[in-house]
């Protein structure tokens, strides 16, 4: 076992939750909106004042000094804003790892401003920021979302190789159910504040939707708003 | 920043410094040496002292609020931090009545304690432009009116006239003394800023990264906002208000920092010296036949500069 959480809340967002990682594995995080999703990650990774107790590899990240937080975890948030005009290549050291992470392309950008780069190009700079320290834990919350259909694709099977070694994990907070599927090796679903479910069965019961001839269909179709009074 | 830089502007610091002492240099080798010595030491050094230090701790704490606030418009004057600093040093001096220059050090630091506690309250850590602009208006407007006030009900009837000088910021007629009152708390403020210089260049990143980074977000601002009204009030006890050298020094300084807010602290400090030395020479030398007050000609500078600078952010922020 490699990472152990139990109990961990964030008053009025998340509710005790508890959860295992092996070494190695890919873990989906799905949920409606407000689930908890992104709640749970900044949990793990310290963000606000969580309660609740993590072990990785037997020592809670949240307490190691930031010299060495990022060979244990990293974590991508939702928000591709960075407010400052760094270079690529500065925001990648910047968070602790060598500038020119290989796999995602990024040589024609690493010295531009980031704000000047187009939202899925600056989103590859904010996962490679991530990536490059090569952390024991990866946290990424929609890592592809602004991605075009190849990145997301690259991507997914980036993570996977990154992982091939068995001594890291990723928990990663998806919206795409098809991506969550197919690339994860586990899945988790979120409610409400609270780990509801493992496996992909409860999603009609959670986000009211259901796989009819392989898409994902509204279960009630949404009332039509020119019928309403 | 690179050394060849950071040589250059100490290069140009030290030669506006001597300069600064020694200019005009006739009068002190011509009639009496010693009188020359006395005007050196008695009148020259401090003024160019305060200069250098309330230059450099003014360009060191706007560069630190604007790596907090993630705002290039932020700084000591335009966040009210400097109004509330004279209003807490006009109620000490001309309200209770005590001028010591400790005293007013302390009722100026509380000032701009309190100024920033009422900015952070009112615009949030992370405030948007135009949030924290206006916030810093509506203190500094208040503080402004709070200072008239203090100085109309002061028992003494010369204080409007006694402190219009300070007010407009000035570094004349003080002593080596007072001078250290000034320059201790800043040099200690600014080497403590340093410190912060990496945690809030990750701060950059976002406030979410720099804490999954392991980086007290809570206790970092705490600690910007402590060491800027304790450096910025202690200066602006002696030398009353500056304005826009805050603004102005870390915008340069990111220049040289390739735009990283936490690292442009030093830099903004040489820069912010640099500048208000400038203006101070200018103010001397300036063939007017009398002092102008050095917060006005910085003012007369900056304020252009702050206009382009929020004309220059609309146009390339317009989507």
């Amino acid at each position: 076992m490699m990472l152990r959480a139990s109990g961990l809340s964030l008053p009025g967002r998340l509710h005790t939750a508890s959860l295992e990682l092996r070494a190695g594995e890919f873990v989906c995080l799905i949920g409606p909106n407000g689930s908890g999703k992104t709640s749970l990650l900044h949990a793990l990774a310290g963000i606000g004042a969580p309660t609740g107790t993590v072990a990785l590899d037997g020592v809670d990240p949240r307490t190691l000094p930031p010299s060495v937080r990022p060979a244990f975890l990293t974590y991508l948030p939702a928000s591709r804003d960075v407010p400052w005009p760094l270079l690529a290549r500065d925001v990648i050291a910047l968070g602790g790892g060598a500038a020119a992470f290989p796999t995602l392309e990024l040589q024609p950008f690493l010295d531009r401003p980031i704000n000047r780069l187009s939202t899925g190009e600056r989103s590859r700079v904010l996962i490679a920021r991530a990536l490059a320290p090569r952390p024991k834990l990866l946290l990424l919350d929609e890592p592809t979302a602004n991605l075009d259909p190849l990145w997301q694709i690259r991507l997914m099977a980036l993570v996977r190789e990154e992982l091939k070694t068995g001594e890291r994990a990723a928990l990663v907070a998806i919206h795409d159910l098809d991506s969550a599927e197919l690339y994860a090796d586990r899945v988790i679903v979120m409610n409400e504040g609270r780990i509801v479910a493992e496996g992909m069965d409860q999603i009609p019961a959670v986000f009211g939707v259901e796989r009819r001839a392989g898409r994902w269909e509204a279960i009630r179709p949404p009332a039509d708003p020119r019928s309403s009074p | 920043m690179t050394r060849p830089v950071a040589a250059l502007l100490l290069l140009a610091l030290a030669a506006f410094f001597a300069a600064s002492v020694l200019t005009p240099l006739a009068p002190l080798l011509g009639v009496d040496r010693e009188l020359g010595m006395t005007v050196v030491t008695e009148l020259r050094l401090p003024r160019a002292l305060l200069a250098l230090v309330y230059g450099a701790m003014l360009g060191a704490s706007g560069a630190a609020i604007q790596a907090l606030f993630a705002n290039p418009l932020a700084s000591p004057d335009l966040t009210g931090t400097t109004s509330g600093a004279a209003l807490g040093a006009v109620v000490t001096a001309y309200l209770f009545g005590f001028s010591a220059p400790i005293a007013l050090s302390i009722g100026s630091v509380a000032g701009a304690l309190g100024a920033l506690a009422l900015l952070l309250a009112l615009a949030g850590p992370r405030a948007e432009t135009a949030t924290l602009l206006l916030s810093g208006l509506a203190i500094s407007a208040l503080a402004g009116a709070l200072t008239t006030l203090a100085l109309a009900l002061a028992p003494s009837p010369f204080a409007f006239y006694d402190a219009y000088d300070w007010l407009m910021g000035s570094l004349i007629d003080r002593s080596l003394e007072q001078a250290a009152f000034a320059a201790l708390p800043a040099a200690l403020t600014i080497a403590l800023l340093m410190r912060l210089g990496p945690a809030l260049d990750r701060l950059a990143l976002g406030e979410e990264v720099a804490q999954s980074l392991g980086h007290d977000v809570a206790r970092l601002r705490l600690e910007v906002v402590c060491l800027t009204a304790l450096g910025v009030g202690a200066c602006v006890a002696i030398c009353g208000a500056i304005g826009f050298i805050g603004l102005i020094a870390p915008i340069f300084a990111r220049r040289v920092t390739r735009g990283h807010p936490g690292r442009a602290i030093f830099p903004a400090a040489l820069i912010g010296a640099l500048l208000l030395t400038a203006a101070d020479l200018c103010v001397r030398l300036a063939p007017l036949g009398r002092t102008l007050p050095i917060g006005v000609v910085t003012a007369l500078i900056g304020a252009p500069f702050f206009l382009w600078l929020v004309a220059h952010m609309r146009l390339r922020l317009r989507p």
